[in-house]
């Protein structure tokens, strides 16, 4: 009874949590899986493009093999724990296998024509804090540091996760996502400083 | 008090300190115009980088991605299918050139065998066809039906061979229908 009214929840309403399309899904419930991929597509990008080399081309295929991969790993999933934490580590090592089969392009230190005109997050110009060309500065520098500094601070400020969620999602204590985030962005500041007073000035 | 560290101020700034330090840094703040100065530097690099034009996936990417589960889905279920039909050229092959000597005892205990792994492979089958973990339930009562076969009278052999393609049989077509309600409600 209660698997039918999950049903009719996930289904007819286009609701539910994700724990309840996760436990469809392993069922072998394909619209439930697209409802979870539409869900997390964005999380799941950000952390990839925070941890490969930038290409949106890159990143966005990472994402699918991401989605696919879970799929056919579902079984492993326990549907009592955050279907965020579980999808993140598989991510991971999407990431880290894309890494090992050394396809990773350099990274690339010019923002490109195709990343200034794909859907970003990006405040209109007028409501802005910084200008135009210190944001674009500030991006370089973010795509610049090292890659252990470079994924956390992305997750903590551009993606806005907590973190205990980037601890669960990194597997990492959570000790050392405070002291990552803290020295990246040390870095950010050092390499900012010189740049914008150059703007300034 | 002395002036604060770059990281008590970014802690701070965080919300992740102790109710006490928390305090003590504020009344701090309210009295040092330069560390004051450095917080504010602290929230708006926070602020910089909340708003920096980070790349969003396309709206295509949940149909791309369940697009490519049913290529790889419809792949493993023709696969499949050799699957059946090798096993079944492989079971009446041993049949008709038995091989070793064969004891009724023996045909018995492999007829139970085949017969309870027939009934997980057809549970399995109908749970998750599309799933590669099918494989090893398939590949025993593949191996148990050709024992048997080669061990067991020809009417019996037959007959199994025939329930067991009409279990198949019945459950491909539950597994399609219950799939094409799934996909296309």
């Amino acid at each position: 009874m209660e698997a039918i009214l999950t049903n009719i929840r996930v289904h007819v309403n286009r609701q539910g949590t994700d724990e309840d399309l996760a436990a469809l899904a392993q069922k072998g419930d394909l619209p439930a899986y697209e409802s979870l991929v539409g869900r997390y597509q964005r999380f799941v990008f950000r952390v990839l493009w925070s941890r490969t080399g930038f290409s949106r081309e890159d990143v966005e295929d990472l994402t699918q093999d991401t989605f696919v991969r879970a799929w056919k790993r579902l079984d492993t999933y326990d549907p009592t724990r955050p279907f965020k934490a579980w999808i993140a580590k598989i991510a991971a090592n999407v990431a880290i296998d894309r890494h090992r089969s050394n396809l990773r392009r350099p990274l690339t230190t010019e923002i490109t024509e195709a990343e200034n005109t794909v859907p970003s997050n990006a405040p209109d110009p007028a409501s802005a804090t910084i200008s135009a060309e210190q944001r674009r500065r500030l991006l370089l520098r973010v795509k610049k540091l090292p890659d252990h500094y470079r994924e956390v601070v992305v997750l903590r400020f551009i993606e806005e996760q907590s973190y205990e969620e980037i601890a669960e999602a990194l597997d990492l204590p959570l000790g050392s996502v405070k002291t990552r985030i803290f020295r990246g962005r040390e870095l950010l500041k050092q390499s900012l400083e010189p740049a914008l007073a150059e703007g300034e000035s | 008090m002395d002036c604060l560290s770059n990281e008590q101020l970014f802690f701070y700034s965080e919300g992740l300190l102790e109710a006490d330090e928390t305090r003590r840094i504020a009344a701090h703040l309210q009295s040092c115009e330069s560390c004051a100065a450095r917080y504010l530097e602290e929230i708006e690099l926070t602020v910089a980088l909340r708003e920096l034009p980070a790349p969003l996936p396309s709206a295509a990417m949940p149909g791309r991605v369940i697009s490519q589960i049913r290529a790889a889905r419809a792949r493993t279920f023709s696969l499949w299918w050799w699957a059946v039909a090798f096993g079944l050229l492989v079971a009446s092959g041993l049949r008709w050139f038995p091989a070793g000597d064969l004891s009724p005892e023996k045909a018995a205990l492999s007829l139970t065998e085949f017969l309870s792994d027939g009934a997980i492979a057809v549970v399995q089958l109908v749970a998750r066809l599309s799933d590669l973990n099918t494989w090893s339930h398939l590949g025993r009562a593949m191996l148990t039906l050709a024992e048997m076969a080669a061990q067991s009278p020809l009417w019996l052999a037959s007959s199994v061979t025939a329930v067991f393609m009409v279990a198949v049989a019945a459950n491909v077509l539950l597994w399609s229908l219950t799939r094409h309600a799934l996909v296309h409600r």
